[in-house]
């Protein structure tokens, strides 16, 4: 598998694929949330790569599959950008990483956005709003929750991918707002 | 604009691609599953953008601790006041899975109650999927729609990509001999992968169109149905003794007898362009189009510019000389906020030139420029007016 193969010469690289999950969302939810206007390119690239490769290759974990195709696209990305001049080192993907993680402006920005949807999303659904709390920020499981509100485990994955997808549309519409 | 235009995701994108996040966050996939998940990705670099979003917002959403300031017990009593039985998930019609796997399961099909083993569940879903559930499902299986300003990019299992216009809904069924699309409204430009084995066959209501390797765009309206090759060679054949109801073409293909006399010619046809024509059959090539009517008459063939017909895939309205209200129609294709004629002397002025689709405001100066209207918006529509 070719990109696999590759040495990780960077630790955060390896960082990313063993995360493969929590760090790649921070960075992904930074360039976005700055409206980085290579987001789409991106996107082709990971669509690209998950075209060539053969199924039985990527199955084996889907998810956190496509999450180590696309940080090994950011990774070559970094290094095409470094190569162009544009920026110094490949340490930049990781700084831009604390930088997302850290800067409180941002930090408050994120959550005041999410304050907002939240109480969009308590009006329109308060039973996807509480599954949402309840699992993001509470951490109980949707077994646990689909007891509790006396509904069906089924629906109760309904409700948190309403929440969901209730997120993406705001963010969205902020994002054609903006 | 120096922001680049990314078209805003798809109800029907944004329940998959929800749908697929949950049942990851969920724990094990089967191997089916995950075989679907990747096929799904695969579909569209929207899929793509969709669930890394999703992925991204998921973790930002962990901030809603500090706002979200309830004890467990509150958000439980506030759930449960709230009677909304079934909620509204956009479309339901959504087929949820990728045209490459027919057959398989979708990621919400898995019914799983906690407290039953997963192979049990799984082995009851794959049960459930090969019963075949019922025709409803079959049907809808594969079924890909848009809304008003939507458009999505779709790359098909064989390889043809597909690029579907605002208020268009298209079903994919794929089979040994031939691959069938059905398109039940609306518009779409096929860029066809070349399998000389399955020819490739559109079908609206009164029309077939058959290719082998080509590109080629089919806009389904009401009263005709217009064909254009940007590409190689299609057939064009009308089927219009198939019914008296429209509706009738809509069942899947090996249904209709006469279908399947037209594949059996489509295949001949195709290879031997300069062979035995059916009656009614047409070949068009790079640049031809034609329009065939409601009744299946097939208009003779003629050239057009083919950038000005798929302007319409880079978020462009061209307009050469047409009458305001097919101007009107053709944009509130693309935008919520519909444009109204409120004035009957100004329907049958033409207009010319080259608007952006996903900004009525380009359209709205062009008119003002030309100071034969008045436009006046209000909260929910623009109006048109002599002046």
């Amino acid at each position: 598998m070719r990109f696999l193969s590759l040495e990780p010469k960077h630790s955060f690289v390896t960082a990313l694929e063993k995360s493969h999950g929590h760090k790649l969302r921070q960075y992904l939810a930074a360039r976005m949330r700055n409206a980085a206007s290579d987001v789409p390119d991106l996107v082709q690239e990971v669509f690209l790569r998950l075209l060539r490769v053969e199924d039985h290759e990527a199955i084996r974990n889907s998810q956190a599959y496509l999450y180590t195709v696309a940080s090994h696209v950011l990774h070559q990305y970094t290094l095409r950008r470094a190569a162009a001049g544009e920026t110094a080192d490949l340490t930049d993907i990781a700084s831009e990483l604390e930088r997302a993680d850290a800067d409180p402006a941002s930090q408050l920005e994120v959550e005041q956005q999410f304050e907002q949807i939240g109480h969009g999303l308590r009006q329109e659904s308060p039973r996807a709003y509480a599954t949402l709390i309840l699992h993001r920020c509470h951490g109980l499981s949707l077994a646990e929750i689909s007891t509790r509100l006396g509904v069906s485990y089924s629906m109760t994955k309904k409700y948190l991918a309403r929440a969901l997808k209730y997120i993406e549309q705001q963010m969205e519409n902020a994002k054609e707002a903006s | 604009m120096i922001r680049p235009l990314v078209a805003r995701l798809s109800n029907q994108i944004l329940d998959e691609a929800t749908s697929w996040f949950v049942e990851f966050s969920e724990g094990e996939l089967s191997h089916l599953q995950r075989q679907q998940f990747i096929a799904w990705l695969r579909t569209s670099p929207e899929h793509v953008r969709a669930y890394l979003q999703i992925s991204a917002h998921w973790e930002e959403a962990r901030t809603l601790r500090r706002s979200a300031t309830d004890e467990i017990d509150a958000l439980v009593a506030l759930a449960r006041t709230d009677t909304a039985e079934v909620i509204s998930l956009g479309l339901q019609e959504a087929p949820r899975q990728s045209a490459s796997l027919e057959g398989a399961a979708h990621p919400g099909s898995r019914r799983q109650h906690p407290k039953i083993k997963r192979w049990q569940v799984l082995a009851a879903s794959v049960v459930a999927v090969s019963a075949g559930i019922g025709y409803w499902m079959a049907l809808e299986r594969n079924t890909y729609t848009t809304d008003t300003g939507e458009q999505r990019s779709l790359t098909l299992a064989d390889g043809t990509t597909v690029e579907l216009n605002a208020q268009s809904k298209m079903r994919v069924s794929f089979h040994s001999h031939e691959r069938d699309i059905s398109l039940i409204r609306g518009q779409a430009l096929f860029n066809v992968a070349k399998d000389p084995a399955r020819p490739f066959i559109v079908q609206t209501d009164r029309t077939q169109v058959r290719a082998v390797g080509t590109q080629f765009d089919v806009y389904r309206r009401k009263e005709e149905t217009t064909v254009t090759v940007l590409e190689g060679t299609v057939a064009v054949v009308p089927t219009a003794r198939v019914g008296d109801d429209p509706g009738a073409t809509l069942i899947p293909a090996p249904a209709l007898p006469m279908q399947q006399k037209h594949v059996t010619e489509a295949r001949r046809g195709v290879q031997e362009p300069a062979g035995a024509k059916s009656a009614g059959e047409m070949f068009l090539s790079a640049g031809d189009q034609t329009v065939v009517s409601a009744k299946g008459a097939v208009a003779p063939r003629h050239l057009v510019d083919t950038t000005e017909v798929t302007a319409w895939s880079r978020k462009q309205i061209v307009l050469r000389s047409r009458p305001l209200t097919e101007v009107v129609a053709e944009f509130n294709r693309y935008n919520t906020k519909q444009i109204v004629i409120v004035d009957p002397t100004v329907e049958s002025i033409h207009v010319s030139g080259v608007f952006s689709s996903s900004n009525p405001q380009s359209l709205l100066r062009g008119l003002k420029s030309l100071g034969r209207f008045t436009i006046r918006e209000t909260p929910d529509r623009i109006e048109i007016s002599a002046r």
